[in-house]
């Protein structure tokens, strides 16, 4: 099923990437977990990034929606009644057999996720974690006696743009949690710690931040920063490793929350601020701020660019007439119905996926009745133009983008060094603090 | 970007592209040879085969001293190609002048039995009316610009990983075909089954095109395995793998260049499977290779 998953998040996202072994704790009683911040999209990244199939946990709500019932018996879902929204007599019956669930499961050598921060929520950090998975990991290790050896291993969800159509995730393994004494968690304490412990590990493959200003302003800085004045990489090339800036963000995060008060920073947050501003009003990407302005890398560009544009563009047209109703369809009513970017894509996907199952049905339908010879048209044509589109306008776009910046910075020259040196001279600050900081 | 190091590869520093042409130049020098020793007098190609191996050689070990230079790379790269693009016009008649058996009737025979008795290319014969043929010509001729500008945008505007990849794909790719156009000689069906097809192909402005071209590269080459297929295949897989946009638009290209060879009688069945097999494995391993020498150097 992880492959279906996979399918159906790569047409709203671009791409899932994974930092880490794909194939740890496989048939191993392993706990993954992860942050929780886009709804119901999490499980199926974690499960399409893994390449696995895996046992959820769920708030036992969610299973009075018929159509989230059946998607639940899909995914492996075991429910749990949370405190609040039950009587807790009820609850702690309710619980205990889906713990004896879980614990089934691990003893069985497959894989748990949990998301132990209880709900899904649009933070700029993560919630304190409940003690599930330690309850669960006493549970375990009193019943079966570690055997098979139980692992625990953080998962970090990093979305781009939880809510954007095409942005990228990246899926961080973190350092395992180790139980090398199994009775230090049967009791309360040893449980808090180990949850305190597990909330640091996924805190540390996670960005996590004070303020929401602060999320916008230091993933900016930690772009520049690894761009390190460098010129951008050829279009449909990943700029660095993700985990790298996760890295980065964080000591950044760090680093910002101890010096906040020095005048010498605020004065560099103002400047970082004031640069951001005025490439945003020149509609100018910093990872483009070094843009060569050199003709021949400019005729390769447009050369390069040009066969795509001119070969994609009628597939495109046909991709996108194909299947401008269904998408028109869901799109409104996702408008409709979503009031928080915590939802948008659950809905668009949970939505998306039946909308255009359905099309398609119909489609073959219809073109069975009026000549079977044609059912290749909506079995291969259409996904095949449709998955190309979606490649081609992410493409068109990063190339407007880039021809945008090419003809900015021509026409303006002073102005690309302007920007070029206020940026190296804000990433000549940093480093100067990096060293002072010993960092 | 990291540069990638030399890696010992064998029991030398010469990389795995530049190890399969020499020993593919070393094949063919080789046949050559043994062939003027045993059989006939010299051959006229033996000269210029001499030639290549010195020149490529020669040059691969120059260049491994400036191993760490991108241009060194590409001055590889587009010497590997030329010696591969050479042998080619090479081999157009060199095979069937010093290879003493034909293999056109083995591959009609195995061809037969993939077709469960018939034979393909004279079954798709009624059906290869003038516009299909213009129009498979189009697509068999749309080849060599695709060969070209793919070579020309991979081994300019990729990171050096994919470069090294491609050009040890390319290599291998190349390599592998030759021998099959070496060692088993085979015409194809429009020369097989001259006898048997009801009419000669005639189209129009693209058939034509094929035609002069076919003829101006010294005839039609040997038929085992389709380097049409092997080739655009090769680099189609090679921009799946890293520039899916480009492979998935030119994916329907390709396809047109597999039925064309069929079509237009240049190529039995079993050549396209071997030449498909042959592009798969080259790039898997290319990836492989250097995937794994840029995973060695991420974790130092």
């Amino acid at each position: 099923m992880y492959r279906l998953w996979k399918w159906i998040l790569m047409v709203f996202y671009r791409d899932i990437r994974l930092n880490g072994d794909a194939r740890v704790g496989e048939d191993q009683a392993v706990i993954f977990a992860a942050n929780h911040v886009n709804g119901l999209v999490d499980p199926f990244v974690i499960s399409a990034a893994l390449k696995r199939p895996m046992l959820f946990t769920a708030k036992a709500s969610l299973a009075k929606n018929p159509f989230l019932r059946f998607i639940a018996a899909a995914l492996s879902v075991i429910f749990f009644e949370r405190p609040e929204d039950h009587r807790l007599q009820e609850a702690r019956q309710y619980n205990a057999k889906a713990i004896e669930k879980c614990l089934e499961a691990l003893s069985n050598r497959r894989s748990l996720c949990i998301f132990p921060e209880g709900k899904s929520h649009s933070d700029p950090a993560m919630k304190p974690f409940k003690t599930g998975v330690a309850r669960i990991a006493a549970s375990y290790l009193e019943i079966y006696g570690n055997s098979p050896p139980l692992h625990i291993m953080p998962v970090g969800l990093n979305y781009e743009k939880k809510y954007a159509f095409r942005s990228s995730i990246t899926v961080t393994l973190g350092e395992p949690v180790e139980i090398r004494d199994a009775a230090a968690i049967l009791d309360k304490a040893g449980a808090k710690q180990l949850t305190l412990l597990l909330e640091e590990r996924v805190r540390a493959v996670t960005t996590n931040f004070a303020r929401v200003r602060d999320s916008i302003l230091i993933p900016w800085v930690a772009e520049l920063y690894l761009q390190n004045g460098l010129a951008p990489i050829a279009l449909g090339l990943e700029a660095h490793e993700p985990e790298k800036k996760v890295a980065v963000i964080n000591r950044f995060v760090q680093v910002y929350g101890e010096l906040k008060q020095d005048p010498h920073v605020r004065r560099l947050e103002k400047r970082v601020y004031a640069l951001r501003q005025r490439l945003l009003r020149n509609g100018l990407s910093i990872t483009e701020l070094h843009l060569p302005i050199k003709l021949f890398q400019a005729a390769f560009f447009c050369f390069r660019e040009f066969e795509l544009f001119l070969l994609g563009l009628p597939v495109w047209l046909v991709g996108v007439c194909g299947h401008l109703a269904p998408l028109t369809l869901v799109t409104g009513v996702v408008k409709a119905v979503t009031k928080d970017q915590d939802h948008w894509a659950t809905h668009a996907l949970f939505l998306g996926f039946p909308v255009f199952v359905v099309y398609y049905l119909a489609l073959i339908l219809v073109i069975m009745v009026v000549d079977w010879r044609f059912v290749w048209v909506p079995l291969v044509v259409m996904p095949f133009t449709g998955y190309v589109a979606l490649l081609y306008t992410d493409r068109m776009k990063q190339m407007l983008r880039r021809c945008r910046t090419f003809v900015t910075y021509l026409r303006h020259p002073d102005m690309h060094a302007t920007l070029k040196a206020e940026a190296e001279a804000i990433l000549h600050d940093i480093k100067q603090i990096q060293e002072r900081q010993k960092i | 970007m990291k540069r990638l190091k030399s890696t010992s590869w064998c029991f030398t520093a010469f990389e795995p592209y530049q190890i399969t042409t020499m020993v593919l130049l070393f094949i063919i020098l080789g046949t050559t040879l043994s062939n003027q020793l045993f059989i006939k007098a010299p051959h006229p190609y033996q000269w210029l085969l001499i030639g290549l191996v010195v020149i490529y050689v020669g040059t691969a070990m120059l260049g491994n001293r400036f191993k760490q230079s991108p241009v060194s790379l590409l001055v590889q790269s587009v010497l590997t190609i030329a010696v591969m693009f050479g042998l080619y016009l090479i081999l157009a008649t060199l095979p069937f002048d010093i290879i003493p058996y034909d293999a056109d009737g083995v591959l009609a025979g195995i061809d037969q039995v993939i077709g469960i008795g018939v034979r393909p290319s004279l079954w798709f014969e009624p059906f290869v009316t003038a516009p299909v043929l213009n129009l498979f010509s189009f697509f068999y001729a749309v080849f060599i610009p695709y060969l070209y500008f793919s070579i020309f945008l991979s081994l300019l505007g990729r990171p050096e990983y994919e470069k090294r990849v491609f050009i040890t794909a390319f290599a291998l790719t190349y390599s592998f075909s030759f021998l099959g156009y070496l060692f088993v000689p085979a015409h194809g069906p429009v020369v097989f089954y001259q006898d048997q097809f009801a009419n000669p192909l005639n189209g129009g402005y693209f058939h034509q095109l094929i035609l002069t071209s076919i003829e101006q590269c010294g005839g039609p080459h040997g038929a085992f395995p389709s380097l049409h297929v092997g080739a655009s295949w090769f680099v189609c897989f090679f921009d799946l793998k890293f520039n899916r946009l480009r492979g998935l638009l030119y994916l329907p290209v390709v396809l047109g260049i597999v039925c064309a060879t069929v079509l237009l009688r240049y190529h039995y069945v079993i050549d396209l499977v071997a030449g498909f097999f042959i592009a798969t494995v080259s790039t898997q391993y290319a990836c492989r290779r250097y995937g794994a020498v840029r995973s060695a150097q991420s974790a130092e």
